[in-house]
């Protein structure tokens, strides 16, 4: 069997040979001193390699990174800057023009400028009243879950029971719900 | 034997990332910490000078911190991280005009070309103390030839496998491997001549 090639060597030590030609080095390696002789002076010198002192970092280097670092690019910054920008730019197309154009363009720009106000004033009371009405209703819906838990914990002792009759009473509240429906559309035919 | 050191762990740097993406600083610091010695290493071989490796380290931080919302998680952050720092110093050699030779300009062949096992050959290491040696091989990294010195740090100064830094350098795994064999046996030839 002919000697591996020193990639075959370097492969071996830094264990990244596959399972085959691992098991055929270590083969040759009994018979063949010339190559024990070459990997034990390969290991020794990757060793040393791997041995060489790192330079050392100044203590503070990591507050000195930190310090200089700048903000963080997101999406939402962006579309703030450019929402800010667009209005500006809006804001000085209406100034040149109303000055430009003397004072027949400016209530133009004033009815402009009073309906985009209007307008966010609107959005912003509609989104605000939106969230009071969500977090009114979700805080009625926890206490209606901690009251009916409350009630059926005390009532039915295992937590099966509860649900068991948690259901059964839906269903029976629904199919009555059902029934006082089509008794009304009943008595409207009539 | 395993010349391995321990490998850092990528789904905490991943957790990280996400976590500095959301404002918070102190996990950003997290990843400084651990990075800024093996980036340290890495221009220290590769520049030689001190305090442009400590420029260049920072800046890198720099760069990552300001690219930090186009880092992909399916990429591990350590060879993201290293691609920023590769490119610093291929801009860096350019500015310079250093006499740049091209990772790819060497022939697929000549990467595939087996190194043969020689005849007789003195053992390096018997050569020199230990000290003597380590400081001779620092002065044969200088001198290796700029197209196998990257790989050669990147494999034996950072302790990437063959993988990533082909993940880094975008070059094929076959292609690092021989260029890293080939390095190893021209820094010792080196010493063998000394």
């Amino acid at each position: 069997m002919s000697c591996p090639d020193l990639n075959e060597i370097y492969s071996y030590l830094e264990q990244v040979l596959p399972g085959e030609g691992r098991a055929r080095v270590e083969e040759h390696l009994v018979a063949c001193s010339r190559c024990r002789r070459l990997l034990a002076d390969r290991c020794l010198y990757l060793k040393s390699i791997s041995g060489l002192p790192e330079p050392a970092l100044p203590p503070d280097f990591s507050d000195r990174v930190m310090a200089s670092l700048p903000s963080l690019k997101s999406s939402a910054r962006f579309w703030l800057w450019l929402a800010g920008g667009a209005y500006l730019l809006f804001s000085l197309l209406v100034t040149i023009l109303a000055l430009g154009t003397g004072t027949a363009l400016f209530p133009v720009c004033l009815k402009i400028f009073k309906s985009l106000f209007n307008l966010a004033a609107d959005l912003s009371s509609f989104i605000f009243r939106l969230i009071q009405q969500a977090y009114g209703l979700a805080k009625a819906l926890r206490i209606f879950i901690e009251v009916v838990g409350g009630l059926l914990s005390n009532i039915f002792p295992s937590t099966s029971l509860g649900l068991a009759a948690l259901i059964l009473g839906g269903a029976g509240s629904l199919a009555l719900l059902w029934s006082m429906l089509r008794q009304v559309k009943l008595s409207d035919r009539r | 034997m395993n010349m391995q050191k321990p490998k850092m762990v990528p789904d905490e740097d991943r957790i990280l990332v996400r976590q500095s993406l959301k404002g918070d600083r102190q996990s950003f610091e997290l990843l400084v910490k651990k990075y800024q010695q093996p980036l340290f290493n890495y221009f220290g071989r590769l520049l030689q000078e001190r305090e442009l490796s400590l420029d260049f380290t920072q800046e890198v931080f720099l760069r990552a911190y300001a690219a930090l919302h186009t880092y992909r998680e399916k990429y591990q952050f350590s060879t993201w991280l290293f691609r920023i720092a590769s490119n610093l110093l291929i801009d860096h050699w350019r500015k310079k005009k250093l006499p740049l030779m091209s990772i790819d300009s060497q022939s697929e062949d000549e990467d595939r070309r087996p190194l043969q096992v020689p005849d007789y050959e003195p053992p390096v290491s018997e050569n020199f103390e230990k000290r003597e040696l380590l400081e001779k091989i620092e002065q044969a990294i200088s001198r290796l030839p700029e197209s196998l010195k990257e790989l050669f740090v990147l494999r034996h100064m950072n302790d990437f496998s063959y993988e990533e830094i082909a993940a880094i350098k975008h070059l094929p795994v076959g292609t690092v491997k021989n260029r890293v064999f080939q390095a190893r046996e021209w820094l010792r030839s080196w010493l063998e001549e000394k």
